[in-house]
Parts: C-alpha cells; structure tokens; sequence
C-alpha cells in the first residue's frame, strides 16, 4: 500500500512539475526564467519516464534535453542579455485560446482517467497484482535491438528531419545577395 | 538489508565529506611543499584542524550580496553545485558485496548528473550580473561541453570491453565494469582510453591547468567573484568533492575499483563478507587518494593552458584520439571473438 501511494504521488508531483515548467516557459517573460522553467518541465517528464520503468529514456531525456539542448538555450539567453523590458507583453488574445484549448485537452485527458478509474476494481489492487517486468526492460540492449533491426527505416527516416531542420537554419542565416 | 543501505550511504558520506575537506588542507600543504615552504600549521598538531578552523570562517563572515542580481538563482546555485557533487557519488561500487545504486541505467545516471553540473556554473555566473562572473560561467559551460564528447568516448571504450570480457552482465553497470577488470586492469588494457579519460576528467573539474574558469588573473574568481562566505564555501567544497569523486571514477573504471592487486593469489573471495568489504573499500580509498594527489600534484606543476589551445586540445586532438581509440578497439574485439 505504501508502495502504491508513494507511486503515485511521484508520478502527481512529476505530472504538474512537467505542466507548470511548460506553462510557465511560455507565459514568463524572463527569458532566463523561462529556460529554466523549460528544464523543470524536461525533468518532470524525465521523472515520469524512470517511474513507468523507462529508466534509459528516462536518462537520455536528462542528458539530451535537460543536460545539452537547454544549456545551449541558456547561452544564448546569456549571451544575447535580454532584459524583461525588452519583450514584449504576452499577447492577450493568445492567452485565451491557449487557455480554451488547454481547458479541452485537460477535460479530455480528466475524463479518459475518470472512467479508466472507475472500470477499475481499486487501484492498489492493480498496482500491487501487476506481472513483474521482464528482464532488462527499458534498458539499452533491447531498445537498440528494436531501433537497428525491426524500426531501422523508420529511425533513419527520423533523421531526416534532423537534416531539414539544419537545411533550414542555414537558409534562415544566410545572407541574401545584396541586388 | 536496508540496514545495510542506511549504513553504507551515511558512511559514504561522511568518509566524502571528511575527504573532500581534507583535500583542501592537502592542497595547501602540498603546494607548500612543492613551493619550498610550510603550508598551514598553526590550528592543532601539524595544522590538521585547519579545514574546521576554514568552515567556521566561512559560516560567521558576512554573506554579501550584490544588489543587482537574481536573488534566488544567486542562493540557489551553490546549493546546486553540492547536491550535484554528491550525487555523483552515488553510483561507486564499494566491494563485490557493497554498492548503493542498482539501477540498470548505472553510467547514464553519472553522465545526467555530470551534465546538470553545467547549470550550477553558469547560472551563478550569469546571478550576479558582474561581466568576470558572466565570463566564468560561459567558459565554464563551453568547457564542460566540449570535454564531455571526449568523456563520453572513452566511457565507451570501457563500456565495449566490459561488454566483451562479461557477455552475460548489464555493461552500464558500474559492478559489472570493476568485475570485469579481474581479467585485467582496463588501464592496460585500453590505456589510450585511460589518457583521454583522464585529461577530460581534469577538464570536466575545471581544475589546472583547465581552470580558465577562475583564472585569478584575467576573471579575478571567474563564477564566484561576487560570491562571500558560507556561499564561496559551498562552491569551494563542491569543487573538492568532484575533485575526490573523480579520483575515485577514474579508480574504478580504469585502476580496478575495489579489486586488489594478487587478489585471486590472496585468496579473498573465500573470506567472510565483512572482511572482504573491508579489503575493497580499503583498496578503493587507497587509489582514490592516489589520484587526488595526482590531481593536486598536476594543478602545482603545470601552467595553465590559453582558451584557444584548450578548445583545440579538446576538439582537436581528444576527440579524434577517442573516436580512433574506440574503432581501432571495436576492430580488436571483433577480430578475437
């Protein structure tokens, strides 16, 4: 039972840690702040991820996201040495259908667990009678196996957008022929 | 069991603590010695309560705090660069019988938490708003990235070998890497591993001759120059602890962890428990000193390095050195089986 309960409140504290960094990076106008609340909300989901087992996606979500992308967002933010003043106010009309969409999507998402717990004897009793993990599952030698043999073309066609996404930064840089 | 957990974590911590204070007192005293002088000697015999004498210091003068700063990311950076030195700790395996962390992520958890260091850095860097603490904190984090793909590659290099010597074993598991070294030390096995290792670990500690992150002449204290009493002592302590953690990695990947030397002609495997992890934690301790020496003996012997030349030790002679390491190894390995 204490299992159970302290389960589920890791996985609580981890949901709202990745809500409200996410929130919080679009709505804060501190850039600094806003890095910052992106990385609360990459280690929340981080958090998640270790909690459903996925321990190797649960890493690479700290050291990919949180531990090189972000830092990389940081200096710049540094670099570039924003103050609050100079971004512009968060625009009103945004903010509402933000909100009107985020109210649907959290209803839908309410509703789906609502009726998932109510088909559900109690949830200690599926929480404490689940089959036990197989061995190794959601570390590296399986996952590795999946991605080179079984997914293999669809992980290379990932990299794909990789490319367009370099393609199109060195588009957006580059200088246009003065006519 | 969790008796023994309890035990093993508060033990590591205090023997970390006591360490990682003692080191500081080492460096004096050896740089003293290196310098042809006496070092500190006036608190208790021979100076050994010098470190307690530091840390009451430190507690009773005057946090200062700049005006113009974010006052919580400024309080909340050193408490970062602490938590984060000791986490690293977590993942030693202290004998065939001891080990606090058992996850199957093992190494990855040491490259999250060593990634995560970068924040502490910059963000007490860029708290303060004064232009030497801005200048630390992004060589800092320049540094760290840079030195972490060099880092990475020869983990992996380790990571084959064990992979090879121990088909059966999880390799990211820091036990499965000392276990494997009963067949060899990885330091001769893969010493072109161990060399990049090394040097990107002294690079990851922003020790000298990689310390362009506080250099005294051009940054004044580069990220902590703002920085004053229990806060400084924070930062300084942490730098120790990652001074000893990396020591005590550096043992155990690549200098057997807890295995001894002769240990099968010692015969201790047929021990009892207690005495066998006192026969590991004693030869990890005992290696682990030894290169925190190294550690300090280096920063007292070798000038330190322009940025230019750092950034080109790592990008262009660290990371093609690892990069042919790990092939010219995978080409062994695949050659033998």
């Amino acid at each position: 039972m204490f299992v159970v309960v302290l389960t589920i409140v890791s996985l609580s504290v981890c949901g709202a840690l990745a809500l409200i960094g996410g929130a919080l990076a679009v709505t804060l106008r501190d850039p600094i702040y806003a890095v910052l609340a992106l990385v609360k909300a990459m280690l929340g989901l981080a958090g998640i991820y270790f909690l459903l087992g996925a321990e190797y996606v649960g890493a690479i979500q700290v050291i990919v996201y949180a531990g090189a992308i972000l830092v990389t967002f940081l200096f710049v933010v540094m670099l570039v040495n924003l103050s609050p003043e100079d971004i512009p106010p968060f625009p009103r009309g945004i903010a509402l259908y933000g909100n009107l969409i985020l109210a649907v999507a959290w209803l839908l998402l309410l509703s789906t667990a609502l009726s998932a717990i109510l088909e559900i004897p109690a949830p200690e009793q599926v929480l404490l009678h689940v089959e036990p993990l197989p061995y190794l599952y959601g570390t590296l030698p399986p996952l590795g196996k999946a991605l080179f043999t079984a997914y293999a073309f669809p992980f290379e066609l990932l990299s794909v957008t990789l490319l367009i996404g370099i393609v199109g930064a060195s588009l957006l840089v580059q200088k246009r022929p003065s006519s | 069991m969790p008796i023994v957990f309890w035990l093993t974590l508060g033990g590591l911590l205090a023997v970390f603590f006591t360490l990682a204070a003692y080191a500081t007192l080492a460096e004096r005293k050896i740089s003293a010695y290196i310098q042809d002088r006496v070092g500190p000697n006036r608190v208790g015999p021979k100076g050994l309560l010098q470190p307690l004498a530091d840390v009451l210091k430190l507690v009773f003068k005057e946090a200062f705090q700049p005006s113009s700063t974010y006052r919580l990311l400024q309080i909340a950076a050193p408490v970062l660069m602490v938590a984060l030195a000791m986490g690293a700790v977590a993942i030693l395996p202290l004998s065939p019988h001891l080990r606090l962390f058992d996850g199957s992520i093992g190494l990855l958890y040491l490259l999250g938490v060593l990634s995560m260091g970068v924040y502490g850095i910059s963000l007490a860097g860029w708290a303060t708003g004064s232009k030497y603490s801005l200048l630390g904190g992004l060589r800092s984090g320049a540094q760290m990235i840079s030195y972490e793909l060099a880092l990475g590659l020869a983990l992996l290099s380790v990571l084959l070998l064990t992979s090879f010597l121990l088909p059966d074993a999880n390799p990211l598991a820091p036990q499965a890497i000392v276990e494997a070294q009963r067949q060899g030390w990885f330091v001769f096995l893969n010493p072109i591993g161990f060399l990049v290792y090394v040097v990107a670990a002294f690079a990851e500690t922003n020790r000298a001759p990689f310390d362009l992150v506080e250099a005294e002449q051009e940054l004044v204290g580069g990220y902590h120059t703002e920085y004053s009493a229990i806060r400084f002592g924070a930062f300084f302590v942490a730098e120790y602890m990652n001074m000893i953690t990396a020591s005590a990695l550096i043992a155990t990947f690549f200098w057997g962890g807890y295995l001894g030397p002769f240990e099968s002609w010692v015969g201790v495997s047929g021990w009892p428990i207690v005495w066998q992890n006192v026969w590991g934690v004693s030869w990890l301790l005992l290696k682990t000193l030894f290169w925190a020496f190294v550690f300090i003996w280096v920063r007292w012997t070798l000038p330190r390095f322009r940025y230019d030349q750092l950034m080109r030790i790592g990008w262009k002679v660290l990371l093609p050195l690892g990069i042919a390491n790990l092939a010219t190894l995978a080409g062994i390995l695949l050659l033998i089986s």
